[in-house]
């Protein structure tokens, strides 16, 4: 995974990421600029670099998993 | 809305009709996908030698025949386009300044599963054209934590959220839905009589530092 483009907008952080070695398979993820209650700006940007790092494996492990093969089922 | 027309060819390799320099549709030789007004045999099939008489509009794959169809989105799902060339339709929406291709209900992971310990967001997200929703939290190792889901609503010019429905805190693995949509019956903490803005997040607080272990799907419905 790597980040194409970091940026801070206006009303938001926007983050282009290359998710893996495919051209094709880029994502574009927006996240607000407040961070939550009791957390710096600092720990807040941690957190969303761990939740994009989470969401690619997520949908990189549902596009690399294989087709499950289907099972007979006896008496039909 | 409105609906738009493209050109799929072998590779998809075919964008649009060639033409000559009077702007006369034209064959194009064998070696490159095209698509045009070919002199040909109206009984060529798909897949055969490309004919060279009578009249036909038709395309080649850079070597064999290949006949446009026109594919209607909506016919039925998970159809396979083939070999032959093809005309696909699908509707657009104008969302004032740009076109959005018109969306299906869907889904999606909002925070993938992982042990957390503080308050998360989820990025913001695009409804293009649904109306509600369910958003699933699913819980699988409580341990002694506590979170509580909130669903919010974007107001993109400042930036700020606004809560569209808030649930009561979760302390136990347990999988809990909470919705989103115009008429339905609202009920405290997991129900909410509404519709689903443009941009949208859900906010997870940590009601305690104790680890937590959850995920958060939705489900987008028009």
């Amino acid at each position: 995974m790597t980040y194409l483009t970091a940026e801070k907008q206006p009303t938001q952080y926007c983050f282009l990421v290359q998710m893996d070695d495919n051209p094709e398979n880029i994502r574009e993820y927006t996240w607000g600029l407040t961070p939550p209650v009791g957390q710096t700006e600092q720990q807040y940007l941690d957190s969303i670099k761990r939740e994009i790092g989470l969401l690619v494996a997520d949908e990189l492990a549902r596009m690399n998993a294989p087709q499950p093969e289907s099972v007979p089922l006896e008496g039909f | 809305m409105t609906q738009y027309l493209g050109v799929k060819g072998t590779n998809g390799k075919v964008s649009r009709e060639p033409t000559d320099s009077k702007g006369y549709p034209v064959e194009l030789t064998a070696g490159s996908a095209s698509i045009g007004t070919v002199s040909s045999n109206a009984e060529g099939t798909p897949g055969s030698t490309k004919p060279t008489k009578a009249f036909q509009i038709a395309g080649n794959d850079g070597a064999n025949l290949r006949v446009p169809y026109v594919y209607t989105f909506g016919i039925a799902d998970s159809q396979s386009l083939g070999e032959s060339l093809s005309v696909a339709s699908g509707q657009m929406a104008y969302n004032g300044s740009t076109w959005d291709r018109w969306r299906n209900n869907s889904q999606g992971t909002l925070l993938a599963s992982a042990a957390r310990t503080a308050t998360t967001n989820s990025s913001d997200q695009t409804n293009y054209n649904g109306k509600g929703l369910h958003v699933i939290l699913d819980v699988t190792s409580a341990g002694t934590g506590s979170i509580t889901l909130k669903i919010e609503g974007k107001d993109t010019l400042s930036g700020k959220y606004y809560t569209l429905l808030e649930g009561a805190a979760v302390t136990t693995n347990s999988t809990n839905v909470y919705k989103v949509y115009p008429d339905l019956t609202a009920a405290a903490n997991s129900v909410a009589n509404d519709m689903l803005p443009k941009t949208w997040r859900i906010t997870v607080t940590a009601n305690n530092a104790n680890t937590i272990t959850y995920s958060v799907g939705h489900s987008l419905n028009l």
